[in-house]
């Protein structure tokens, strides 16, 4: 096709494909993006390879583990289940986040500086046997209202600093919650990581 | 045929035929300079020195990331649960600096690492972070500081033992650093480029060896 | 297509018939090379060599949860590789268990009350010449519609400057 026919085509062509490339998904974004399994307390929870049964979530008033740790301010603890579906390796609740309305608070590490089963932040977990233990959230004392979201994953690598980015590429278990609405204790001892049947 | 082409050209070499070559160096350098003085000279322009927030002990230093809070400076010849360890031999003691930081920001803080905020906190002079930073509480090795969750930290350095004394006004210099996303890769924020703030002027208490306890 | 367009465009072709493969060839190892390793399936009671190393047969035996202080509903299993290095250098992991009916796979459990037996060690580093036994303990589930079949796997990771990762699936008579 020659002369002015040909441009013409091609300009068109270009503008057609301009389209179809914006109307194309974002394919990296998709493949990296997390895949949510919403939990119920008392039911088991499965994603990709983690697996929980959230048994139950308080609000307390100071916190102790085994170890000797203990710590005051206003924490929510979770208490739960966990083991693996497919693989060991990787396999730990490597990240957990508690989505505030304006704050994402990770899971603390500090009952693991004396006991490195005071937390079943980041303890090994096994394909079909089960562990119990507990999750621990450091909170404003101000934030114990509103609803929140509980979010439990493999680390992915990227760590508990960057909750969008640590997230993605696997599944996440989560848990939407009413902070109002939960018993509130004073002084709760975290479950130390141990076999659910010993 | 490019007669005409040929002939300016040949004008053209004549006249640069007259000019010695060794000259075109010197007057190149000479344009060059002259162009750079236009727009400022090659040598580095000094950051304009921000007017510092002189603070005393105990009074907070606010930016969008943290609040910070020198409460007191302590030298000790050693004190375990710091993550800092003097060598005896060398005579090399601890400046351990007790602050209350608080995350300002929406998700968790880390005290390591290159984006860390022990970068936040040094000591006047020195470069350095912390050789050793922990929670004053539980000893919490390189804490995470939770959004809205104030900590006391303590921040300990190794030093010479003859480089404080006791009493002497110790400078801590508070830093801000800028909030910054990432537009290409990812949508990741993070916060870079600590700049100097505030100065904390804080008298060294010296205790010796420290309480036995 | 005449007779005479096919060689006229001959070169054309066969660079195109050589580009093809090794391109799809190229993307294949690429996009997965990172995350798979290359695979040799050995028979049950046999061994295999890579490199001067030679690995094999492999067994898997149970133990006794309470002995080894393992929980309730549990079978602990000895997994077992006889190993006979080699002086070229080889990376390898310690044994683990798969599944092959479910992708389910089981790797070392190191918090019980279990050492290796004398002769057998859990780690592929050792002196050249002496053959030894590369022992792993396995936490497989024993509960009700969780317990691992007959049909097991072993599976042991190497990998070496020359041949890059090797997966080494040891069939199992249980």
């Amino acid at each position: 096709m020659r002369g002015l026919r040909g441009w013409l085509l091609g300009v068109l062509l270009l503008i057609a494909a301009w389209f179809v490339a914006a109307a194309t998904p974002d394919g990296e974004a998709l493949m990296t993006d997390p895949f949510t399994v919403t939990a119920a307390v008392g039911a088991p929870a499965v994603g990709d390879n983690l697996a929980v049964n959230i048994r139950e979530i308080v609000v307390s008033d100071g916190v102790s583990a085994s170890g000797g740790w203990q710590a005051t301010g206003t924490w929510v603890v979770v208490d739960l289940d966990a083991w693996t579906v497919r693989t060991e390796s990787p396999g730990r609740i490597g990240v957990a986040y508690l989505v505030l309305a304006h704050r994402t608070i990770a899971a603390s590490e500090r009952p693991l500086t004396h006991d490195s089963a005071a937390t079943i932040l980041d303890a090994r977990l096994h394909v079909d046997v089960p562990q119990k233990g507990s999750l621990a959230f450091e909170i404003p004392a101000d934030a114990v209202r509103g609803t929140a979201m509980l979010q439990i994953a493999q680390d992915n690598g990227a760590g508990a600093g960057d909750p969008t980015l640590s997230l993605e590429g696997g599944s996440v278990i989560e848990l939407p919650l009413s902070l109002s609405d939960l018993p509130t204790v004073s002084g709760r001892a975290l479950t130390p990581t141990d076999w659910v049947d010993p | 045929m490019p007669t005409p082409r040929v002939s300016r050209f040949a004008r053209l070499r004549a006249a640069t035929d007259r000019v010695p070559t060794k000259w075109f160096a010197t007057i190149g350098t000479v344009l060059f300079l002259a162009a750079t003085a236009a727009f400022g000279g090659l040598a580095d322009v000094p950051a304009e020195a921000k007017a510092l927030e002189q603070l005393a002990a105990g009074e907070t230093h606010t930016s969008p990331q943290l609040a910070i809070t020198v409460e007191r400076a302590v030298l000790i010849d050693s004190l375990s649960g710091t993550g800092a360890f003097p060598d005896d031999e060398k005579g090399e003691r601890l400046l351990v600096l007790l602050v209350e930081m608080e995350n300002l920001w929406d998700r968790p803080l880390a005290t390591f690492g290159s984006e860390g905020v022990q970068r936040a906190v040094l000591l006047e002079g020195d470069a350095r972070a912390a050789d050793g930073i922990v929670r004053e509480d539980d000893q919490t090795f390189t804490p995470w500081l939770q959004p809205g969750v104030p900590a006391v930290l303590a921040f300990s350095w190794v030093v010479p033992g003859g480089a404080y004394a006791d009493e002497q006004p110790l400078r801590v210099v508070l830093s801000d650093a800028t909030l910054y996303q990432a537009q290409l890769l990812s949508s990741r924020e993070s916060w870079v480029d600590p700049a100097p703030a505030a100065v904390v002027t804080i008298p060294v208490d010296d205790v010796g060896a420290g309480a036995q306890s | 297509m005449t007779r005479g367009w096919w060689r006229r465009n001959a070169v054309a072709l066969i660079v195109l018939a050589l580009l093809v493969p090794a391109g799809l060839f190229a993307l294949d190892a690429i996009e997965f090379g990172a995350v798979r390793n290359a695979e040799r399936d050995i028979a049950a009671g046999s061994s295999t060599s890579i490199a001067d190393w030679d690995f094999g047969s492999a067994t898997v035996e149970s133990l006794d949860p309470a002995a080894v202080g393992a929980p309730r509903g549990t079978e602990p299993v000895v997994v077992t590789v006889r190993v006979d290095r080699g002086h070229r250098f080889l990376r390898c992991t310690p044994p683990a268990i798969v599944e092959p009916a479910t992708g389910r796979s089981w790797t070392s459990i190191t918090t019980l009350d279990w050492s290796p037996p004398p002769g057998s060690q859990t780690s592929c580093t050792s002196r050249t010449g002496i053959p030894y036994d590369l022992v792993a303990l396995v936490l497989l589930p024993a509960g009700e519609g969780q317990s691992v079949g007959d049909d097991l796997i072993v599976e042991l990771s190497t990998a070496s400057n020359l041949a890059g990762g090797l997966d080494l699936r040891f069939a199992v008579d249980r």
